[in-house]
Parts: C-alpha cells; structure tokens; sequence
C-alpha cells in the first residue's frame, strides 16, 4: 500500500507538472514577441520677459499753481528680472487740458549708487554717454506732449537708432524733470503723463 | 502428447523457451517478404524563435529639449530606430501625457511638433521619399502611431520639429512666460 501511495502521488505530481506547462504554454501564446525603448524628457521651457520699477505705479513728479520755470523731478529705478535678453521701449499716454505743450521734459539715463526709494533721485548718477547730443545721459529733449504716446511709436532705450540690451538683472535709474514753460496760453490749464517702460524680447 | 508431457514434467522452462523460438521464426519469416526499398531522411529540422529587438540612438534621452523659447523659435531632434532583431516587426510610436508646469493654459497644448519618417539614412539612391507622421501640437499627438514594419536590420530616421507659433505682437503669448512640458516617446516593435 506504501508503493501504491508513492506512484499515486507522483503521478497527482506528474499531472501538476503537465498543467503548469499548459498554463505557461497558454500564457506564451497571450503575447507576442516585443521590444520597447524610450526617449524621456523632451522638455521645452518658454522664456520670460519680466520689467519693473521701484516707483509701484505711484507718481514722481508733481506740480500744482506752478508758474512759469517751476520745476518737478523725480527718478525710478527699472529693473530687469526676464530670462530672455530684451530691448525697452519708453512711452506713455498724456492727459489734461492742454498743459503738457508747454512742458519741457528731460529725461536723463544713469544709475543708482544704491537702493532708492520711490521718486527719489538719492545716489543718482547720470551716463556719461551724451546720447543724443543734449548732455550726459540724456535721452529725451522736449515737450510732455511730444513724448511718444503708445508702444508702437515708442523710443527705444537708451535711443532708437542704438537701443540697448537687456540682460537678466539689468537695471538702470531714470531723471525726469519737468519744466512750466514762460508762456502766458499755459495759464490754468492743467496735465497728466504716464511713464511706461515696455520690455520686449530680441 | 505423451512426450511434451513427459517434457513439461522434467522441465516447463525449456517448453517455454522453444515456443519463444518459434515466434521469433515466424517474425523472420514475415521480414524477409519485403522488397527491395529506400529510405531517404531529413533530419535536423530545427526550429529557432525569431529575436525582437530594436536599438534607438537616444534610448533613455531625450530626442529634443529647448530652453528659454520665445514664439517663432523652433527646435529639431533626430533619432534613428533599427530593427537589430531577427525577424521583421511592426513598429509603433506612442507617448505619455505630457506634463505641463504650469498645468493652464499649457505650454504642450501651444507647442506644435511635426515628425518625419526619413527612411534609411544611409539611403543614397532611389530613396522612398519623406513621410509626415504627425503635426500639430504636442498635447494633441495620437496615443499610438503606427510605423509599419521594419525587416530585420532596417533603419528609420525620425526627425522631430517642434515649434513656437507667434500669437503677434505686444505680448499676445505672454501667458507662456516661464512655461514648460515635458513629454516621454516611447518605441515599441512587435513580431
């Protein structure tokens, strides 16, 4: 009984055997043959653009009853955080009754030896580069209301003809000084002028 | 009847023994009425599994990557594909899900990508001509693009383009400052 015991359980044996081969017989033929490779991480980032001041949109020059040769001046710091180089354009939107014709406007371009408050033209210093023949650091010579109202007939800083780059923390400081014209057709009338810096990649 | 008994008595074996040679006789008997025959035979039919491979120029690398884009940049990557296996498969090309930072408006959903089937690149003469398998943007790609079969030892070139189409001007693409997608391609080939 003890040998019959034996081939019994090898037989049951034989019989698992045979059907794990059939399992795995009918697993094989689930699949076919394959392969895979992979290419991972194709990765596309998008530059910045990124221009500031140190004024957060606050005005920096003010004049109130001013009468003919009052002057207004006042600086900002504009900085650049982008990681794109970048030129910057300057212009802004006039307002008023009229004023701003017979306001002289200088803008001056320098740096700050500094961290300037708003407004304030503390540690100023202005380019030595006389840009366009008006004096050290000047790049613009005129009335408020000439000054270039929207971005498409912008000036290019620190000129059109030459206008600069601008790198990631690059950061230069801006003078602007208004003067109240001698001339009688300003009487009562009054102005607004927007200051803005447009960055724009290369 | 007398004698075989009397021989079984004195010894059953040797009776058994003669009726064996008997049957053995009549066996000879049966053999020798065969004519003349040949035989031919074929052996060593051996049967070998085919092998399913591939090898990829950037396998685990990316084809293409692009930093610091800005719109109207484009970027170009190439990879080739080679059946290094024994047999012929059928090839496919799929993707993960592109993962885009941040997630809206998504940079993968802006990008396009054109992919180009250059064939055999060492093709010289009487080349099959450039086939486009996909363009349009990175986040629209098929799951799954199939690219035929390759006999064993053949090579596809795959030229990616990906592109940064310009909204215009004044920052009219200003909502991709700073963005980035990744995305996986993935090449498999089947017997």
């Amino acid at each position: 009984m003890r040998g019959g015991g034996t081939i019994a359980s090898k037989l049951a044996a034989t019989v698992i055997v045979i059907a794990a081969c059939a399992l795995l017989a009918g697993a094989a033929t689930w699949s076919n043959l394959n392969a895979v490779a992979t290419n991972p991480s194709n990765a596309f980032t998008a530059g910045t653009v990124q221009i500031a001041t140190n004024s957060s949109g606050s005005a920096i020059l003010s004049l109130t009853n001013a009468k003919p040769g009052a002057v207004s001046t006042g600086c900002i710091q504009v900085t650049y955080t982008g990681t794109l180089d970048a030129t910057v354009r300057l212009y802004g939107a006039g307002g008023g009754s009229g004023l701003n014709q017979y306001l002289n406007l200088v803008v001056t371009r320098g740096t700050f030896s500094g961290s300037p408050s708003a407004g304030s033209c503390t540690g100023f210093s202005a380019d030595s580069t006389n840009y366009i023949g008006q004096g050290a650091g000047v790049i613009y010579s005129g009335t408020v209301a000439n000054w270039p109202s929207s971005s498409g007939s912008a000036q290019l800083d620190p000129t059109s003809s030459s206008p600069g780059t601008w790198s990631t923390n690059s950061s230069h400081g801006y003078q602007f000084q208004v003067t109240l014209q001698s001339n009688s057709a300003g009487q009562g009338l009054n102005g607004t002028q927007t200051f803005s810096f447009e960055a724009d990649n290369n | 009847m007398s004698r075989m008994s009397t021989l079984w008595k004195a010894s059953p074996r040797k009776v058994l023994l003669a009726f064996a040679g008997l049957m053995v006789a009549a066996a000879i008997a049966v053999g020798s009425g065969a004519n003349f025959n040949s035989t031919s035979a074929n052996p060593s039919n051996v049967f070998t599994a085919g092998t399913i491979t591939h090898s990829n120029s950037k396998a685990g690398a990316a084809i293409l990557t692009a930093s610091n884009i800005v719109p109207g940049n484009t970027a170009t990557g190439t990879v080739d594909i080679k059946n290094t296996g024994s047999a012929s498969g059928t090839f496919t090309l799929t993707h993960l899900a592109p993962v885009d930072t941040p997630a809206s408006p998504g940079l993968a959903k802006k990008l396009t990508m054109t992919i180009v089937d250059q064939g055999d690149p060492t093709c010289v003469t009487a080349c099959p001509a450039f086939v486009t398998l996909y363009t349009g943007t990175i986040f629209a790609q098929p799951a799954t693009i199939p690219l035929g079969s390759y006999a064993a030892g053949a090579t596809h070139r795959y030229v990616y383009t990906m592109s940064f189409p310009d909204a215009g001007i004044n920052g009219a693409d200003n909502a991709y400052q700073g963005a980035s997608t990744t995305v996986e391609y993935d090449w498999s080939s089947t017997s």
